[in-house]
């Protein structure tokens, strides 16, 4: 028996055999007969007779359209459970064992198959009451007391009790806790006492604005206090972190990434107006609100404060009187050559400004200014303004969608003309809306709005009429309301809790089954003041509104048809695509950016090459070919391997600068010496190229970032100098050689380069110029050097740079899938630059650890 | 509405677009820098696209200024080689420029600070279908 079984072929039972069968039969493709295709068969001999048109076209077409059944069929063979038709965006794990994850079309079919498979079908999540839990007494305690307190908590909100200051302290137990909860709430209940601090709401809602000092960490539910000792959470912190990884800096949990894969659908939606079918939005409450207002008549001082800050940018009087949202860059107050790092900047009105920095360079400017002037009131609202950002087509769309405003506004209604409109590069530059919104949980869903223009396309005169009627009055009113934190408090009056909403909705349900939007009721319901701003440069919508009704909002958004959200990596992603820099990451000349790239993404990158085995990584000392001359101070790949190595480019073209200043020929190495050390103060003689890169080699024993006093080696050159303007490096005589060129700080400029050829940079790449000498090969390959058979000839033998060609590095660098080929974002010698003319704004770059040389087209970015 | 010739202009803007899902889906602008042969595989992908979803019957290509041209010998090709019905029409877009204001208190400030005027333009343009 075991022996036929074995020889011959496996018996397949009655199932396996009737689906081999429909696989088969799904999979013929029939043809046409010979006989049926044409009258006469001898017309159509296979010997190769006569061709009638007619008959050989029909013939082909019904062979490909059998092809096509073909295929359809046995797509539609091989799928056996509905989910799996579903697209990868709606796809759940646990939609295989509870129907509610499928969709409500699919349900059915879906509950069929469950049936058929003898799956235990999964109704309604049952409530376990005598559940056998297995604790000891201790451990049972101690879970019933923690229940207690949620219990005492949930309890003391909805009685509209302000948290106590100790029952959110990290340093009382939990039965203070309790205790605390228990007095207020007995206290609250007898009217005894006056000493309860009340909210005006049951949602626990509360202003936490710190004036003229740092605001405290807000309160939130008690259940997650403990998890925000060292990081606070966003208010969509939960929200996000089931669909995004999050990361863990500058004092907050940030979302980082969505789950699941998005670099292409973040291109797609939020970067060209014109291809896009959705938006992008993000939760962007981290960045730091404050508000700093001036109450003297002149308004004088915080002129004078914004002039310094913005190096005399922002008080112009496009920003100042006609309140046009400001980006650019911070510098600090003290000394004007320190610069902090972008961020934002609005003028609220004459005498108020509202400014949104990164958080990791928030405390310190937040410092600054309370200490340089005593007479300027400073608010801070980290944790009282809270903020979306918005991208893509669709913005306009979903957020119009979602808000409605409590009485007839001006603004409003130019918010309602645009909310068809997917490019927002066609709004006057000023393109601000403020209003008073309705709580966006009355609505049942989000509805787009249809007013009358809504049908018609939106005319170019109409657009031209939102800058001249510009509702100024009305949009500071409200602007007012938002900086203003007894008017935020005061939004928040009467939020209601979901419980409530639904009640209401029930009530709406019985008397008006067609209306699902709850009226808003002017004398009890709360109204939010809330503004909508577009930023000229990175391209979005801000919209900005108190901490606490930034959730309802959020959840509104989101249920809109394509929209997604996306995290800190897409952000750094688009501003790339943009050709625009991205903080810390691509600001070297501040100290944060300087941090960033040469310890925190420098360890991470080294750490992750040394855990590779020996044989599997790249050996940077050992690649060959990479200059056209070798130093005898090095070999293989120059600096450092893991980050732009800033250090190594100052010291390199100060070491030129003053090897050429002194009148002689700049010499590679000397052969006839080794290196010397100067006979008055003991330090490395400078005669060669070679001794500076010896020099680096000496700086470079102290690990980067250790002293904290240092200067940052780069800084950003505000305007490209004029050629042949006086090197740095020539202006101190009396120092020492070596002292001039480790100390002088080296100007450079933002640039963004398209690659020429194929090949694609990457991080940290290296940036040369191009020797006067190879000028013409180069110049000639950008022109494209063809094969015989007429495609580009990629594989040619080029003269490569040497070190001295070495002019910058590449901070950000990929891949463009808009623009089709390799764009990289980086900095290079601002005099170097300058010198370069107009026509040929060409530059090499070498990815690190590699020898070959791309050629790129190089453009400033006006910082 | 002439402006004096020492008035600078800062910017041009893109034309008027509105949102439709579908429209989305079967417009291609042609700019002046598209490949040619790019736009060729580009048409012929909506096309693909075009019969799985039915939405709609053409699709339709649309080029203005420098770029009409290449629109209309994209037009041609699908009308010649392809032998697929091709529609024409022309039309004009209003797009807006973006001029510097006259009365400027600074003088050497950067462009992206200065106060601007919004003009609108009348630019002849055209429309490609192609349909199915």
């Amino acid at each position: 028996m075991s022996g036929s079984k074995s020889g011959g072929k496996k018996q397949l039972n009655k199932n396996q055999l009737f689906k081999r069968q429909k696989v088969r039969n799904a999979r013929t493709i029939r043809t046409e007969a010979l006989s049926s295709a044409s009258g006469k068969s001898d017309d159509l001999s296979e010997s190769g007779g006569m061709l009638r048109v007619d008959q050989f076209v029909h013939s082909r077409k019904f062979e490909i359209e059998q092809l096509q059944i073909a295929m359809i069929k046995s797509k539609a063979s091989s799928s056996t459970r509905v989910f799996q038709s579903l697209p990868r965006k709606l796809r759940r794990r646990t939609a295989s064992h509870n129907v509610r994850r499928i969709p409500k079309r699919m349900r059915n079919r879906a509950l069929r198959e469950m049936m058929k498979s003898d799956q235990q079908v999964v109704a309604k999540e049952r409530i376990k009451k005598n559940k056998i839990h297995g604790l000891t007494a201790s451990q049972l305690y101690k879970m019933k007391m923690s229940v207690k307190l949620l219990r005492l908590a949930g309890k003391s909100t909805s009685l509209k009790l302000a948290l106590p200051e100790n029952a959110t302290a990290s340093n009382c137990n939990l039965r203070q806790k309790i205790k605390t909860l228990q007095k207020q709430i007995k206290e609250a209940k007898s009217f005894s006492s006056s000493n309860v601090k009340f909210n005006n709401n049951k949602m626990g809602s509360y202003d936490n604005t710190g004036i003229s000092k740092l605001a405290p960490i807000p309160k939130g539910r008690i259940k997650y206090f403990k998890r925000q000792r060292f990081f606070t959470w966003l208010p969509t912190h939960i929200w996000n972190a089931k669909r995004s990884h999050m990361i863990k800096r500058w004092g907050c949990q940030l979302p980082w990434s969505p789950t699941q894969k998005c670099f292409k659908m973040t291109h797609r939606i939020a970067s060209y107006s014109a291809t896009s079918d959705g938006a992008l939005c993000m939760d962007s409450s981290f960045m730091g609100t404050m508000i700093i207002k001036d109450t003297s008549e002149e308004h004088t001082i915080l002129q004078s404060l914004v002039s310094r800050l913005t190096n005399k940018r922002a008080i112009l009087r496009k920003y100042r009187q006609s309140q046009t949202w400001f980006q650019g860059l911070f510098y600090s107050i003290k000394d004007s050559t320190n610069i902090w790092g972008p961020g934002d900047l609005f003028w609220v009105n004459e005498g108020t400004i509202l400014l949104r920095v990164h958080p990791s360079i928030y405390v310190s400017i937040f410092n600054e200014i309370a200490t340089s002037d005593k007479e300027l009131l400073l608010h801070d609202c980290r944790y009282a303004l809270a903020s979306i950002t918005i991208k893509g087509a669709k913005s306009l769309t979903a957020l119009s969608s979602a808000l409605r405003s409590v009485t007839p506004s001006a603004s409003f209604e130019q918010f309602k003309l645009i909310s068809n409109l997917t490019d927002e590069n066609v709004l006057p530059q000023k393109a601000i809306f403020a209003f008073d919104a309705i709580d966006p949980r009355y609505l049942s869903a989000p509805k787009r709005i249809h007013s009358i223009n809504s049908k018609k396309e939106i005319s170019v005169d109409a657009i031209l009429k939102l800058q001249n009627d510009y509702p100024q009055e009305e949009i500071r009113n409200i602007l007012l309301k938002l900086c203003d934190p007894e008017c935020r408090e005061m939004s928040y009056k009467n939020q209601n809790t979901l419980k409530e909403l639904s009640s209401r909705r029930q009530k709406l349900l019985i008397s008006t089954p067609q209306k699902r939007q709850i009226q808003h009721d002017k004398d009890s319901d709360p109204s939010i003041p809330l503004l909508i701003a577009k930023r000229p440069r990175t391209q979005d919508w801000v919209i900005i509104l108190p901490w606490f009704w930034l959730l309802p909002l959020w959840h509104q958004i989101n249920r809109v048809p394509r929209v997604y959200h996306f995290g800190l990596r897409q952000y750094q992603q688009l501003q790339y695509e943009q050709r625009q820099l991205y903080f810390p990451d691509d600001y070297p000349f501040t100290n944060v950016g300087f941090m960033e790239n040469s310890l925190y993404k420098r360890q991470s990158l080294k750490s992750r090459w040394l855990k590779k085995p020996i044989g599997k990584r790249v050996n940077y000392d050992k690649i060959n070919g990479i200059h056209s001359l070798e130093l005898p101070a090095f070999s293989g790949e120059i600096g450092d391997y893991f980050s732009c190595d800033w250090e190594l480019l100052r010291i390199l073209r100060n070491g030129i600068d003053f090897l050429t200043s002194q009148g002689k020929e700049l010499k590679l190495i000397d052969s006839r010496r080794t290196t010397q050390f100067d006979s008055n103060d003991n330090s490395r003689a400078i005669n060669t190229l070679n001794d500076v890169i010896e020099l680096y080699k000496d700086v470079r024993t102290i690990e980067p970032g250790t002293s904290s006093t240092e200067e940052l080696p780069v800084t950003l050159a505000s305007s490209l100098p004029t050629p042949g303007a006086s090197l740095h490096a020539t202006e101190i005589k009396n120092e020492s050689a070596s002292l001039i060129i480790t100390q002088t700080t080296l100007p450079i400029v933002a640039i963004s380069c398209n690659f020429i050829e194929r090949g694609h940079p990457h991080d940290n790449a290296r940036i040369y110029r191009i020797p006067d000498t190879d000028l013409s090969y180069w110049l000639q390959v950008a022109n494209g050097v063809y094969r015989a058979d007429g495609k580009k000839d990629h594989e040619q033998n080029i003269p490569k740079p040497s070190v001295i060609d070495l002019i910058g590095f590449v901070t950000t660098a990929t891949y463009h899938l808009g623009e089709g080929n390799g764009l990289a974002t980086g900095f290079i010698d601002a005099h170097i630059a300058s010198t370069m003319p107009l026509e040929q704004k060409y530059i090499l770059v070498r990815n690190v650890g590699t020898n070959i040389y791309r050629l790129a087209h190089w453009e400033q970015i006006i910082m | 509405m002439k402006h004096s010739s020492t008035t600078k202009l800062i910017r041009k803007r893109p034309t008027v677009k509105t949102f439709s899902h579908k429209k989305i889906k079967n417009t291609i602008y042609v700019k002046s820098n598209t490949p040619y042969v790019s736009a060729l595989k580009r048409v012929n992908k909506f096309l693909e696209r075009l019969q799985k979803t039915g939405g709609s019957t053409h699709i339709s290509l649309l080029g203005m200024g420098k770029a009409i041209e290449k629109t209309l010998s994209i037009g041609c090709h699908f009308q010649t080689a392809k032998g697929r019905k091709v529609d024409i029409l022309t039309t004009s877009v209003d797009v807006i420029d973006e001029l510097e204001e006259m009365e400027q208190e600074e003088e050497d400030i950067l462009d992206e600070d200065k106060e601007t005027v919004l003009k609108k333009r009348t630019i002849s343009g055209v429309e490609v279908r192609i349909y199915l």
